[in-house]
């Protein structure tokens, strides 16, 4: 029992979120982000939060060091050991392109050179048999000279997922060859089937170890150094966490890192309002992430890509993300249309109203116009803005758009709001289920301004609001568990597997999660199990995830699993065939902390934040919402604990952000201050109506 | 003057008349005109107005039919 | 009714965000579809290839949507759409219902290609359709996998399809599809993927019902008509910055399949102020073998080439169409009538075609165009009885070719050709399906035309027939002999040549078809016959430079010869280096 920590690195700011085990008080902080030297705003986060570091039991930390590491190719040279006559397939990648009519588009660039692509003979064969086997000595001739720089070598041979024989094998011999010198076997990275999209996680695995350890080492002596101890993980991309000194041998595994905890927040809180299908929206300043959560968790992937054509197949939390946020930059496009976004104004020098020196118009910018967000009360009072250098930003708009600052305000809100919807709509096709029986769960500094609006747009009638929402992320991070998705790509047919077969398969996968699960906590407890099958009907191409109980697999938990396939496929796409095979085509097993993970009760009262940050009593404001400026009340968050529901337009201000209460929803707040945002139901406003009164205005 | 003339098929007809100017498929009625003292058969008026402004000058000077 | 055309007057009072917001939606239905199809598709050209196109139309047979899966059929299915509801008669609709067809000569870019169609009716009336048009992988006819390369009519090339109602009033017409189905060789694979393209249009009525629902089904209607006009004072403003005249192009095809002899292809493209008119007159007649361009084709062709050298921000309806006027003649290469042949025009002609466009007017728009590519998609298909599982299979393989260069960049690797966006198929997925065994995967040295900038790469693929195994292949490729590789602009040299070859179990050599089977052409036969052990080797066309490759820059030329990309020789040679 202590203080358990968790730490958030964004772009802009580190957060922290703390809570003391044992007396249940909450600590936040949050301090600038230094991009080039990351250690040093985690140990400025520690040493601005208001506890003694010798309390701390535990630190969880979402960092972003292996994206950033990525997107600015400052990684490892990485030597690239495959199967010989392969050599290119980073190069040839999977030939399709970003845009149809786009001459300018450029394939991504492997993080590999060509020159560093090497062949080696050894072949297995589709069901795993080896055709030729390895010859280590070989290696040495063919590893190219590497000295005096990050080097790292990733290997991907073809099959490896089905028998990793070749790719072990090649392991031992380098570790003779060149003891020290990293490895990163494709089958441990990501075992299943396309080669390029394992070969690539491995080589993006290689590519990050050396900045990853160096990360793991330089921040466990910035803890140690400020009596913390040692005990802190990473958070990973499936929103588990694994101890550091574990995580660092599968830096691909932590890649995502920094949005994971904002799912993991996000999933927390839709449990803890009952909402088992939630639209996670976290709107930060530069970009919006949208995440589905199934059940109470978020949904994985392992799709995802880094950019067009680069994917890193492992399992990651399923977020899209577009470019809307608080920075986004209002815009004409060669055809006359405004556009919102993606290009921010980000931080610096950050919105209009920021006085940075900024002049375009950004969606903070356009709040601030339409009365939604207090200029004397931003970021807890910490930062004034100033409305008119706003009004100058839209004005800049208004010669080619017509009409004034207020209608560019509203059309931008309006244009960014629809990008959401429409990214949210697209998330939910995607899996296809039906986003107007969802909740909105509503993050980021910015989300809670936009999220009924967005919720309207789409049809959705439930927002919730997390305590603290702009420092969800870092909570997610402290609340995250080890999790530990083992996944194992296999070939059976429903019309020959073998229920034997498959329950040693899947026995075994257990056994590698369960080591793994015990390698990455710090105990030797029996983590929770659940099993998953990955199958769709024989020729085609995707596959649906059915879970599979507990239990030995017999014949009659087949049929079972099978039946509930077909039903599946048929409430997604209308039809079912039963007279076809069914391929199953990969076992997941997941292995995760037994207990529930208790926190201690929420809180809106925390630690660090100064009385001076608390936001003021009650008041009336002049809003904007359609067909115009409106006498709104203006409300203090902590004033709606134990109040009666209260019917909108309001605009409900906390310390992180601002939530904003269209006409036509009803909030109120549970007994610690969770918000949560209801149709009213007598809103029958005609988006059709409204458009001829903007046009007519 | 051009006129509209439905296009008459029997059961066993599986192609379709391609306009005589652009050669799109012409699927219900052709719009037939005089132009120059020949008869055509064209998908629209659009497509004889593109004959008049641009076929004519055009192949007026050698082009190949 | 007259429905060709239609512009109505609108008022031009809608609010511009809510504009934006209409076209967004429009795109945003269409790209459900594919989402949709491309979960529940079976073929692997659909899913792993995303060979299928999605468009939303109003009831004045406009397109008013949509999204981007694959180019080809983008403009074809512009035509198919507005064709079929005419010839059927818009009164004969019913809600429920869905048309299927995939005929070549109504519109089709190539018999594979199926199209369906369904009113979306509103409050009682009917207010649009939904369509999508996908590539079925076996469709019967004389050849395995649809491609019949040497076919010399229509009927050897696969079941033809003209206009008929598959589904009426959500009930299957399953004497239709028993038809359908007798005629198919993998007829599983043909009920899966029709049901996912039906499925998918359910979705995105759904969609466009919940559309209409938010902002009324007039508005949408009128939101539609001014986003056309919008598009096509966009594209007409395009048009007139280009200098007025006409320019021409020419280029070859070597062979059709069946007569070894080359084939020409011709084009004017007029600007006229603000209107362009593509014309293809003095293009060879039609030929026998099935490479002739269908209208759909040789229009798709056009528009693709347009959109690639104007802003892609203009949102892509009729109103963007309206300005380009398209000559193709009948009973040329560029048009074929019925019952000439096809199946290999849309991917073998269709690149060429828009090369050809954009080549023309490279004079005028130098900085907006590419080199040709490589322009072949390569086309493997093959068949057999798996000897493991002894199951029937089939499958439809392509390549990827070299991208011309631009005056600013190089152009990329081993690229899908331009009318289409189909992602190759791992080798493990390959190996775990057919019995074939893949030797090498690899990008051919020197297959990029030399320039100040380099065309893209090709690839060589050399597979195996497995143990037991007697596999049935056809082929459909093109630039493998002669003067007709993918040309360079401005002194930039032609990219490398593609090519088939065989080296038979015992042999030591590759060799072409003709060599060792006697077919009339090295790029384009059927149903040869291949045995265990045997090796096909499948080399992909190289894109064109740009510009004089002695400028090109030298760090970069190093870079090439260290990559392997350029041999030391070719450096040498043709970029006139002097490194080591």
């Amino acid at each position: 029992m202590g203080i358990r920590v968790g730490i958030d690195t964004g772009g802009t700011f580190t957060d922290l979120v703390a809570v003391d085990e044992q007396s249940g008080e909450w600590y936040v902080a949050k301090v600038p982000s230094i991009p080039t030297r990351p250690v040093e705003a985690l140990a400025a986060a520690l040493e601005q939060a208001q506890f003694d570091p010798a309390d701390v039991s535990f630190i969880v930390v979402g960092t972003t060091i292996g994206i950033n590491a990525v997107l600015t190719r400052t990684g490892a040279r990485v030597i690239y050991l495959t199967t010989k006559g392969f050599e290119d397939v980073p190069h040839i990648q999977r030939i399709n392109r970003k845009n149809h009519y786009d001459f300018v588009w450029r394939k991504p660039e492997p993080f590999a050179l060509r020159r560093d692509c090497i062949g080696v003979d050894e072949r297995i064969d589709a069901e795993g048999e080896v055709v030729r086997s390895i010859d280590p000595e070989a290696l040495r001739e063919l590893l190219p000279e590497h000295g005096g720089e990050d080097v790292a070598v990733a290997v991907c041979f073809l099959f490896s997922y089905l028998n990793p024989a070749s790719e072990l094998a090649a392991r031992d011999a380098l570790a003779e060859i060149d003891p020290g010198l990293p490895v990163s076997l494709s089958h441990e990275i990501a075992p299943i089937w396309r080669e390029y999209e394992r070969g690539t996680a491995a080589i993006l695995d290689a590519y990050l170890k050396p900045t990853v350890n160096r990360y793991v080492e330089g921040v466990t002596e910035a803890f140690g150094a400020q009596g913390a101890g040692s005990n802190w993980s990473l958070l990973k991309s499936n929103g588990g966490h694994a101890l550091a000194g574990e995580a660092r041998h599968r830096p691909g595994h932590v890649l995502l890192s920094g949005i994971a905890g904002g799912a993991i927040g996000g999933a927390f809180y839709a449990r803890e309002r009952d909402a088992a299908r939630g639209i996670v929206l976290d709107m930060g300043g530069t970009s919006c992430d949208v995440c589905l959560i199934v059940d109470g968790d978020p949904l994985f992937s392992s799709e995802y890509e880094i950019e067009f054509g680069l994917p890193m197949a492992v399992p990651t939390v399923s977020t899209k993300t577009i470019g809307a946020g608080g920075g986004s930059i209002g815009w004409i496009d060669p055809g006359g249309f405004l556009q919102v976004g993606p290009q921010s104004a980000g931080a610096d020098p950050g919105p209009a109203c920021y006085g940075r020196g900024g002049e375009a118009p950004t969606l903070t910018d356009a709040n601030v116009v339409l009365g939604r967000l207090n200029p004397e009360y931003f970021l807890g009072g910490n930062l004034a803005l100033d409305p008119e250098a706003s009004r100058a930003a839209l004005r800049r708009l208004t010669g080619t758009l017509g009409g004034d600052e207020v209608q560019v305000a509203s059309s931008m809100i309006r244009i960014a709001n629809e990008n959401m919807a429409n990214a949210v709509r697209i998330v939910t096709v995607e899996e296809g289920v039906d986003p107007r029986d969802h909740a909105l769960i509503a993050m980021g500094g910015a989300g809670p301004t936009h999220a009924a609006e967005i919720a309207e747009a789409i049809g959705m009638e439930r927002v919730i609001v997390p305590l603290h929402p702009g420092l969800t992320s870092a909570f997610g991070a402290l609340a995250a568990e080890v999790r530990v998705d083992e996944v194992k790509s296999v070939s059976l047919k429903s019309t020959t597997v073998s229920p034997e077969a498959l329950d040693a398969l899947f026995a075994e996968t257990e056994e590698t999660a369960t080591t793994h699960f015990n390698a990455q906590g710090s105990s030797d407890e029996e983590p929770a199990i659940a099993r998953f099958i990955a199958m769709r009907y024989e020729g085609q191409n995707y596959e649906q995830e059915i879970p599979v109980l507990d239990g030995a697999i017999t014949a009659e938990l087949l049929a079972e699993v099978l039946e509930r396939y077909h039903q599946l496929h048929h409430e997604f796409y209308g039809y079912r065939l039963d007279a076809l095979p069914v391929e199953l085509v990969r076992l997941t097993v997941t292995a995760t902390a037994a207990g529930d993970g208790v926190l201690p009760a929420l809180s809106l009262d925390v630690r660090g934040r100064t009385a001076a940050e608390q936001p003021r009593g009650t008041r009336t404001a002049e809003v904007h919402f359609e067909g115009g400026f409106q006498p709104t009340p203006v409300v203090a968050r902590a004033e709606l604990i134990g109040a009666e529901p209260r019917q909108g337009p309001m605009i409900v201000e906390s310390m992180d952000t601002t939530i904003v209460v269209p006409p036509g929803w009803v909030v109120e707040s549970d007994a610690v201050g969770i918000l949560e945002l209801r149709r009213s139901g007598g809103s029958e406003s005609s988006e059709a109506a409204a458009g001829v009164v903007a046009a007519a205005s | 003057m051009g006129h509209w003339e439905p296009i008459v098929t029997q059961v066993w007809d599986t192609v379709i008349t391609p306009c005589d100017c652009c050669g799109q498929v012409v699927a219900r009625q052709l719009w037939v005109v005089d132009v120059e003292g020949e008869e055509h058969r064209f998908c629209s008026e659009r497509c004889e107005e593109l004959y008049r402004t641009h076929v004519i000058p055009q192949r007026g000077e050698g082009a190949v039919a | 009714m007259a429905t060709t055309d239609v512009t109505a007057q609108p008022s031009g009072e809608i609010d511009p965000v809510l504009l934006g917001i209409i076209n967004n939606n429009f795109v945003n239905i269409c790209r459900e579809m594919g989402i949709t199809m491309t979960r529940t598709a079976f073929s692997p050209i659909f899913n792993e290839g995303l060979d299928f196109s999605c468009v939303l139309f109003d009831k004045h047979l406009n397109m008013i949507g949509q999204a981007e899966f694959c180019p080809a059929q983008l403009a074809a299915s512009l035509f198919i759409v507005r064709w079929t509801v005419e010839e059927l008669g818009i009164d004969s609709f019913e809600p429920g219902d869905v048309v299927l067809h995939n005929d070549p000569y109504r519109g089709g870019a190539h018999i594979p290609e199926h199209s369906v169609i369904r009113p979306v009716f509103y409050a009682g009336e009917l207010w649009g359709f939904v369509a999508n048009v996908g590539h079925l992988a076996e469709i019967g006819g004389k050849a395995v996998g649809s491609f019949a390369a040497d076919a010399t009519e229509v009927f050897q090339e696969g079941l033809r399809i003209p206009p008929i109602k598959i589904v009426s009033r959500d009930e299957n017409n399953m004497d239709l599809w028993r038809l359908i189905m007798a005629n198919h060789r993998t007829p599983r694979n043909t009920w899966g993927d029709l049901n996912a393209q039906i499925g998918s249009l359910r979705v995105a009525e759904r969609s466009l019902i919940g559309l209409l629902d938010r902002y009324g089904a007039e508005f949408v209607q009128q939101a539609a008509f001014e986003l056309m006009d919008y598009s096509e004072r966009w594209m007409r403003a395009e048009i007139s910055a280009i200098p007025n005249g006409s320019y021409e192009f020419t280029d070859h095809m070597e062979d059709d399949g069946v007569v070894d002899r080359a084939v020409r292809f011709h084009v004017t493209v007029t600007i006229d102020d603000d209107r362009m008119i593509v014309d293809w007159t003095g293009s060879d007649p039609q030929v026998r073998g099935p490479i002739n361009a269908t209208y759909g084709v040789t229009s798709g062709a056009v528009y693709n080439a347009v959109f690639h050298v104007t802003d892609s921000s203009i949102p892509k309806n009729s109103g963007a169409y309206r300005p380009i006027y398209i000559i193709a003649p009948p009973g040329t290469v560029v048009n074929v009538v019925y019952p000439g042949p096809s199946v290999g025009g849309n991917t073998e002609t269709h690149p060429k075609l828009v090369d050809m466009v954009t080549g023309a007017l490279a004079p005028v728009m130098r900085e907006k165009v590419a080199a040709a590519e490589g322009a072949s998609a390569c086309n493997f298909l093959f068949g057999g009885i798996h000897p493991k599982t002894g199951d029937y299979y089939a499958n439809y393989h392509l390549e990827g070719c070299g991208w011309g260069a631009k005056d600013y960049d190089d152009g990329n690797d081993c690229t899908i050709v331009v009318n289409g966006n189909c992602r190759n198929t791992p080798v493990e997925i390959f190996e775990t399906r057919y019995p074939l065994e893949t030797v090498e995967y690899s990008l051919i040295q020197d297959s990029g035309g030399a320039g100040r900038h380099r065309g893209g790469l090709g690839t060589r693929r050399i597979m195996r027939i497995g143990p037991g195994a007697e596999v049935t292949a056809s082929a459909l490729f093109d630039r493998t002999k002669g003067d007709f590789r993918a040309w360079g602009l401005e002194g930039g040299g032609p990219g490398g040549y593609g090519a088939i070859r065989v080296k038979r179990n015992g042999d030591t050599e590759f060799r072409t078809f003709p060599e060792v089977y006697g077919t009339v052409s090295a790029s384009k036969f059927t149903n040869i016959v291949l045995e265990e052990g045997d090796e096909v080797m499948l080399d992909a066309p190289g894109g064109g430079g740009f510009g004089d490759p002695q400028e090109r820059d030298r760090d970069a030329v190093g870079r090439d010869v260290v990559d392997g990309i350029v041999s030391r020789e070719a450096a040498r040679e043709l970029y006139g280096w002097k490194g080591e």
